[in-house]
């Protein structure tokens, strides 16, 4: 099969201080494949794809490409061989055009080494056609949608003529309309004979576009299988061993109260629209929809960070006017952002201060000093409770892993005695062990009398935590199901109407 | 890679040693005062070998004198630089306050008492009216205190009719404001000392310093956690302000007068010392222990440059580089490797 494989990793080893990163792993992906890589957080996917890209070097082992050994060492190095990563965060230049970033750095030019914007310009939109897909070349990159920049990132890497496109996360941050197209666009690129590796979480997306899948677990190589030949239930074992499936939890709904009641809830300037709903103590609230529906803007608007034009919302009968944050926080509302890397998590503190920042007046002595007795207290409490995986409480939040870091966020929230808790994409971008341990707290809180508000892409994970679901679109809320009639298929009905 | 006698005697002993060993280096490597500390330390042992004057009583109490104007701003510059911001008026509003206090001391013929109090009191609002445009405008402070900086050095002109202003203090005031005590000991390095002190206390101590870090890191998330982001970097702004009218205070007080057009370039001074101290421009990083110590690195190479008798041209250069290697150095552990 040697003649087959387009690359091929021996006894690749790489250690980054006290941990093992990637241990001795062995697969070859084949010339003309979509391949997934798939594995926990940790597992050491990212490390082995920068080894590939030029960006790490590897400590042991042997990379070979079309059957010869190669080093690469830099990330041009890596396009030369015909490479390309298109990574979870894009780097495009926001402020320049879609033309100017697929010609960047390598322009096309015309008389006096002048840039030919014209002839970039008509190319751009040759190479858009060629995947599929119509774009206006002069368009600011900054105001397209994360879908078409990974179309742009994708559309650069066809202009060195890449032969290997590396795709860390794509659908991440996709609708699932947009992961349909991309998986077109990828579909053609390899009718055309580009291979592609691609990484992802979620297994359903994994099964669907993937020829063959390897596993990586704690940096070692689990197995190579073809896609046909396996099963979610399958990949899932080979991630995290052995582990139980969540289970559903039964809890009652107190009908009977009703803790917030939002009443023709309108902002214009987030395009929210007379919403309507009220939350049950005990409830699971599904919020589904596509992007851009206006889920996580409903979310800011009840906690106060952008206030509402007109509407009320009630809670516990009360009506309000939520102005601020701490506002909404004094009345027992909580926010888990869905943008944990930007608007969740503090880089430069350690565990005990990224839990803490929404209660920290009241850790306090005389209103001003920090009692770091109770901080201790409080913070290991929550480390204990959520099964938070850190050398300790000091520890900078960064070097946990993302499923740790959120339930470090998740802590913030609970300490902060919520009576709701507006949970956005909380499982977006964990592991498998992780998630399931979200649920299991979410489950938790329910029955320990908080009421949830929960916004998924994730349908089917939404479907199966959630008591009703609420779907939205175009700024306002189109209709809603109890978990039992609920189904993929009538709620995305809902949500795609015009 | 020799091991001490004590680890070979006794195995367990010297493992939990290791422990003991390995706790004292994540503690340095979290702390980057240490690092600022070994630059003062090691530039110090320079100047003590190359000149006898410098390393003397004397002298260091003369270093503290020197650098207590720029360093009592230091202090609260370490909290606007945390939370990501910049004051560049600060020279500009040492002068207004020196200005303000002397003429209603000498003009008005004030008590000098209420005078200083007066005087912090004007610091504090031409901080507020920094904090309240940059944050309530959302103008990039750099821009709104390059502003004032001008307009406040324009008042400080106005007010004095450009004229210095010299001051016949009363002794019980000079003796709390600008001499030499116990032994002298100058005032000003008591007062840099006690604000040290306390600005150590506000940053590390309290849920107000907590909020500083919080903003500086991510002032999303912090408005997201509750936090009132404007309120903490208009309250910063009024201590920078407030410290510059202290060091005007004080300053009038040794000096016994004031020139409208003091204090030019001391902002940038202040910057560096800052800086020079482990705080971080892009926000959220920095201690008061590191600025403390960062306004020493910059008194002590200017007051050594001087002891071996470099020229006087050369000064200004030396410290650049200075400023800049220590700069390096404090931030190299930080960068992420490859």
């Amino acid at each position: 099969m040697a003649q087959d494989s387009l690359i091929r990793y021996e006894s690749i080893s790489k250690r980054f201080g006290g941990v093992q990163a990637l241990d001795d792993v062995s697969f070859a992906i084949r010339s003309g494949d979509i391949h997934g890589l798939i594995g926990e957080n940790g597992a050491g996917k990212s490390t082995l794809i920068k080894i590939t890209g030029g960006i790490y070097r590897k400590d042991k082992g042997q990379l070979y490409l079309d059957g010869k050994p190669v080093d690469i060492h830099s990330p041009a190095e890596a396009e030369n061989h015909g490479i390309t990563i298109v990574h979870q965060e894009i780097p495009l230049c926001n402020n320049l055009t879609v033309a100017q970033n697929v010609f960047l750095g390598k322009p096309l030019l015309k008389g006096l080494r002048q840039p030919d914007m014209k002839a970039m310009e008509q190319r751009t939109i040759e190479l858009f056609r060629q995947i599929g897909q119509t774009v206006n070349p002069k368009h600011p990159v900054g105001k397209l949608s994360v879908a078409m920049k990974q179309l742009t990132a994708i559309v650069q890497a066809l202009t060195t003529e890449s032969r290997f496109i590396i795709m860390d996360e794509p659908t991440a941050a996709l609708t699932p309309g947009e992961v349909e197209t991309l998986f077109e666009v990828l579909r053609k690129l390899q009718a055309e004979g580009t291979t592609i590796l691609i990484v992802s979480h979620i297994l359903s997306e994994m099964m669907q576009i993937t020829d063959r899948v390897t596993v990586l677990r704690n940096g070692k190589h689990v197995d190579t299988k073809d896609t046909a030949a396996t099963s979610i239930d399958d990949i899932v074992r080979m991630m995290v061993g052995n582990v139980p499936p969540p289970s559903r939890e039964v809890h009652e709904v107190r009908k009977d109260e009703v803790v917030l009641q939002v009443r023709d809830l309108t902002k214009k300037s987030l395009r929210l629209h007379d919403v309507n709903f009220s939350l049950h103590k005990q409830e699971i609230l599904g919020i589904a929809g596509i992007q851009g529906a206006g889920r996580t803007e409903l979310a800011t608007c009840i906690f106060g960070a952008y206030p509402a034009d007109s509407g009320t919302i009630e809670v516990e009968g009360v009506p309000h006017r939520i102005r601020s944050p701490r506002q909404a926080i004094e009345l027992g509302i909580g926010y888990l952002t869905e943008d944990r890397r930007n608007l969740g998590v503090f880089w430069e503190m350690n565990v005990w201060q990224n839990m803490s920042t929404a209660i920290i007046d009241r850790l306090t002595n005389l209103r001003m000093v920090l009692n770091h007795k109770e901080i201790k207290e409080l913070g290991q409490a929550s480390v204990d409770e959520l099964q938070i995986r850190t050398q300790g409480l000091e520890q900078k939040i960064r070097y946990l892993s993302g499923g740790n870091q959120q339930k470090v966020v998740l802590s913030r929230w609970l300490n902060s005695g919520p009576k709701v808790l507006l949970l956005d994409e909380p499982t977006r971008g964990v592991d498998v062990g992780a998630k399931a341990e979200i649920r299991r707290v979410i489950q938790e809180l329910v029955t320990q009398g908080l009421s949830l508000i929960v916004i998924s892409s994730d349908l089917e994970e939404l479907l199966a935590i959630s008591d009703r679901v609420m779907v939205m679109a175009n700024g306002t809320i189109q209709g809603e199901y109890l978990a039992h009639e609920a189904t993929t298929e009538k709620v995305m009905a809902l949500a795609t109407k015009k | 890679m020799s091991t001490t006698p004590k680890n070979n005697e006794n195995n367990s002993s010297g493992s939990r040693q290791q422990t003991t060993l390995q706790k004292l280096v994540t503690f340095a490597k979290g702390r980057r005062e240490l690092g600022v500390l070994g630059a003062l330390l090691l530039i110090g042992l320079f100047f003590s070998v190359m000149s006898d004057r410098f390393l003397t009583t004397p002298n260091m109490l003369n270093i503290m004198r020197q650098v207590s104007i720029n360093g009592l701003i230091i202090i609260a510059m370490t909290f606007v630089i945390i939370s990501k911001d910049i004051d560049l008026s600060v020279g500009a509003s040492y002068a207004v306050v020196g200005i303000v206090v002397a003429t209603l001391f000498t003009q008005y013929s004030m008590n000098i008492w209420l005078a200083s109090v007066l005087g912090l009191i004007t610091g504090g609002l031409l901080g507020l009216f920094n904090g309240v445009i940059a944050v309530k405008g959302q103008i990039p402070a750099f821009i709104v205190t390059l502003g004032t900086m001008m307009i406040y050095r324009g008042l400080a002109l106005v007010i004095s009719g450009g004229r210095p202003i010299s001051v016949r203090l009363p002794e019980a005031y000079f003796n709390v404001t600008g001499a030499r005590v116990f032994g002298n000991i100058p005032v000003p390095a008591l007062w840099f000392v006690g604000v040290a002190i306390f600005g150590a206390f506000l940053l590390h101590r309290t849920s107000y310093g907590y909020k500083v870090f919080a903003v500086g890191g991510n002032v999303e998330a912090a408005h997201l956690s509750g936090i009132n982001t404007d309120r903490v970097r208009i309250t910063n702004f009024i201590l920078t302000g407030m410290a510059a009218g202290l060091a005007g205070i004080i300053s009038v007080s040794y000096l016994t007068g004031i020139t409208p057009t003091a204090g030019q370039g001391m902002e940038l001074q202040v910057i560096a010392g800052t800086v020079v101290g482990g705080t971080s421009l892009f926000g959220g990083v920095g201690t008061i222990g590191g600025s403390f110590i960062g306004a020493m690195i910059m008194g002590v190479v200017r007051n050594g440059l001087v002891m071996i008798g470099t020229s006087a041209y050369l000064i200004e250069l030396i410290i650049g580089l200075v400023l800049i290697a220590a700069v390096f150095v404090s931030t190299y552990s930080y960068r992420e490797k490859r």
